[in-house]
């Protein structure tokens, strides 16, 4: 699809300030994709694209640059169009059909059987994830599989002798031996025999990036670029942070091998899953103590002991729950399906087992759900409005707290709400105040040029301080960068990642392991 | 974008529980969906997976839904979409690109092909070159930007591509002409690339 047609730029016609608004209407402008303008549905600007469009029938007309423009468009739309159509028909027939195994898996549900068939029944047995990143190329049990049982069986023993030596001091050094992964790729910032310190201070973003067909969880300090690793695994699709603990110290998360799913706590002495269930298991959030994690499972919610990893089955009559939060003796779980129909965030007493819904009060499809530092107030948005809504966590007292506000991101330092802002083309920081003449833009630019960042992109430090933003950009590269909101300064972030992944990061949270 | 036949019959029968004008429905679209959900993952695992998960919500959701009013192509493509949404927030973004390399670019030896035979290998070679950039262009392009370029593709008007992505018309104009720019500069820089 190379691109052969003449620029119009680049010919002797006059320049035309109308010319980026006639290719952005070259489907109408051409009548073959015509729209129905007395939509009752139609939006404002919807409007003014009408008047416009008036108005560019007339003047294309006399303007040989836009013509000339249009025309370029035009071969560019139609070839982009083919190529695209050979790929999605090309598409069809790479991936067998599903449609015996859906219309198998809606006899079940008909039936009320809970034997549908199941996702991911492609994946091979387990490789288990390690402390250091020696994976097997392949997914395949073979002779290389125990060897790597055996490698792994060094690296615990090993691990062992140095955590119980950093166990005399808090503020020794914990090594990760990271050097037999990061030899692969020297170029890369990730630090090859970094330590991390136990410190007082928020200072590293866990994050996960594809690198090598492996997910890798590093902790990165943003400042200094050094990143030591703590896991790798060679499920990169499946493998997820679940979040840093209270304390600042421990990064959980999860692998489905496709037939399991493991929950893993690092940095740790021993390399064995916390905890193990079949199937694909969700989201577990810690404690407030960070003594436990709890697991939404189809038995109920498993309170699972990170010391001994004893677990417990807390809560028969919750099954598979979407945990998001957990306070006072309450798990904040969301109820409903991503079907555009309903979901709303619920808690349920973990003494008692009563269940309450929490944003049913203003909408029937909430998201974006935030619980404040002291645990007393629910922010979130419902799907359709633009107003961001409160709630006491009790569920009484719903409000709509801001008109066009932005999303939650996380607190500032009086546990007042941040939100991410779009204005213009500058995505802002917001700090909302007591009332909106008070709110106020902390940072005004959070990745300058940046085409699309959204609130899962961001990780904001606890109490405020300084923020890590995934940012896109119009020619589909991606930077992270890293924004001090006190200090009003910021630049990128180089991260142990392939440039052409840096889409994939996700963000775990800040952690307080230094990195050395 | 072409509908089967008597869709509205299907979806207010199918929303008053009928299993047999759903399956006329899973008949018709699972192709399309499992098309468009393969253009925006590039794995054909996940794609199934998706593809069965976006039919079992959709099933599971119509006795919820007004069989009248409801619009059944856009809404399923919205589920679909909120699928993979629904990944890309589990995994913060994590797809799989295939960097393989073109078929027959290795050191594999022809028994002497004549000539005609050597016409249709570069061909075919183009093509999957081709096929491969288009894919890591998709990848890299913003996930609803790549939906919207593969809507257009499939015929869908704006106002279904608005529909589906619930956005203004305005704004899939504009989405839609940012994404074909962007879609042409990475794409000839992949291409000048190899």
């Amino acid at each position: 699809m190379k691109e052969g047609t003449p620029d119009a730029h680049g010919s002797e016609l006059p320049p035309c300030s109308l010319s980026a608004r006639c290719v952005r209407l070259v489907d109408e402008l051409d009548e073959d994709r015509t729209v129905v303008w007395n939509d009752p549905l139609l939006f404002v600007e919807d409007t003014r694209d009408r008047r416009l469009l008036e108005q560019l029938r007339i003047h294309v007309a006399t303007c040989p640059t836009c013509r000339a423009r249009l025309a370029q468009e035009r071969v560019m739309r139609s070839r982009q169009r083919q190529v695209l159509r050979q790929a999605l028909t090309e598409g069809e027939q790479e991936v067998p059909a599903t449609t015996a195994r859906i219309l198998q898996a809606l006899k079940c549900e008909e039936r009320g059987q809970q034997k549908a068939p199941g996702r991911s029944q492609g994946y091979v047995s387990p490789v288990e994830i390690g402390m250091v990143s020696v994976q097997p190329a392949t997914r395949h049990p073979t002779l290389w599989h125990s060897l790597l049982r055996n490698v792994l069986a060094l690296v615990a023993v090993l691990a062992i002798i140095l955590a119980s030596t950093s166990l005399f001091s808090r503020m020794l050094p914990f090594r990760l031996a990271a050097g037999s992964a990061a030899g692969g790729a020297a170029s890369m910032q990730a630090t090859t025999h970094a330590s991390l310190l136990f410190a007082s201070t928020w200072s590293s973003v866990v994050m996960a990036t594809l690198h090598d067909g492996q997910e890798l969880i590093t902790n990165t300090d943003p400042i200094s670029g050094k990143s030591a690793m703590l896991a790798s695994s060679s499920y990169p699709t499946d493998t997820d942070i679940d979040g840093v603990s209270h304390d600042g110290y421990k990064v959980l998360y999860r692998v489905f091998d496709g037939s399991s799913t493991r929950y893993y706590i690092q940095p740790s002495s021993m390399n064995a899953a916390l905890y193990t269930l079949n199937g694909r298991g969700s989201r577990a959030i810690w404690s407030t103590d960070d003594h436990y994690i709890f697991i939404g499972t189809a038995e109920g919610v498993e309170k699972v002991d990170v010391n001994s990893h004893s677990a417990a089955l807390v809560l028969s009559t919750l099954k598979n729950p979407d945990l998001r939060f957990y306070r006072d003796g309450y798990l904040y779980f969301v109820q409903g399906e991503d079907t555009g129909a309903s979901m709303v965030l619920s808690r349920v007493n973990l003494a008692n087992g009563s269940v309450h819904p929490i944003t049913v009060g203003s909408c029937t499809l909430s998201y974006g759900f935030w619980l404040s530092p002291g645990g007393t107030t629910v922010y979130y948005h419902c799907k359709d409005h633009p107003d961001l809504y409160a709630v006491d966590s009790d569920g009484t007292h719903t409000r709509s707290l801001r008109l066009h506000s932005g999303d939650a991101i996380g607190y500032a330092a009086q546990g007042e709400l941040l939100t991410l802002l779009k204005t213009g083309a500058t995505y802002q920081i917001i700090e909302l105040g007591v009332d909106t003449q008070h709110d106020q833009v902390v940072f005004p630019d959070v990745a300058p040029g940046a085409v699309e960042i959204t609130a899962d992109d961001i990780a904001v430090m606890p109490y405020g301080q300084s923020l890590v933003a995934l940012a896109r950009y119009a020619d589909g590269s991606s930077k992270i960068w890293y924004d001090d909101l006190v200090a009003n300064t910021q630049h990128t972030v180089k991260a142990y990642i392939d440039a052409e992944n840096t889409a994939r990061v996700q963000f775990g949270g800040w952690s307080k392991l230094q990195v050395s | 974008m072409n509908a089967v036949e008597d869709e509205p019959r299907l979806t207010l029968e199918a929303c008053q529980g009928s299993v047999e004008a759903f399956e006329a429905l899973v008949t018709y679209y699972e192709p399309r969906i499992r098309r468009m959900l393969y253009g925006l993952t590039n794995d054909v695992q996940l794609t199934q997976d998706l593809c069965q998960e976006t039919f079992l919500s959709a099933y599971r959701a119509l006795p919820r839904m007004n069989g009248e009013e409801l619009r059944f192509a856009p809404w399923l493509y919205r589920i679909a979409l909120n699928q993979v949404r629904s990944e890309w927030r589990r995994r913060k973004h994590v797809t799989v690109v295939s960097f393989s390399l073109p078929l027959g670019s290795g050191d594999e030896a022809f028994d002497e092909p004549g000539e005609d035979y050597l016409v249709s290998e570069e061909q075919f070679e183009e093509r999957v070159v081709e096929r491969d950039i288009v894919q890591r262009v998709l990848a890299r392009l913003p996930p609803t930007s790549a939906l919207c370029l593969l809507l257009d593709a499939e015929g869908f008007s704006y106002k279904e591509i608005a529909e589906t992505l619930q956005e203004s018309l305005a704004a899939i104009r504009s989405r839609l002409s940012r994404a074909r720019q962007a879609f042409q500069r990475i794409y000839n820089s992949l291409d000048q690339e190899g």
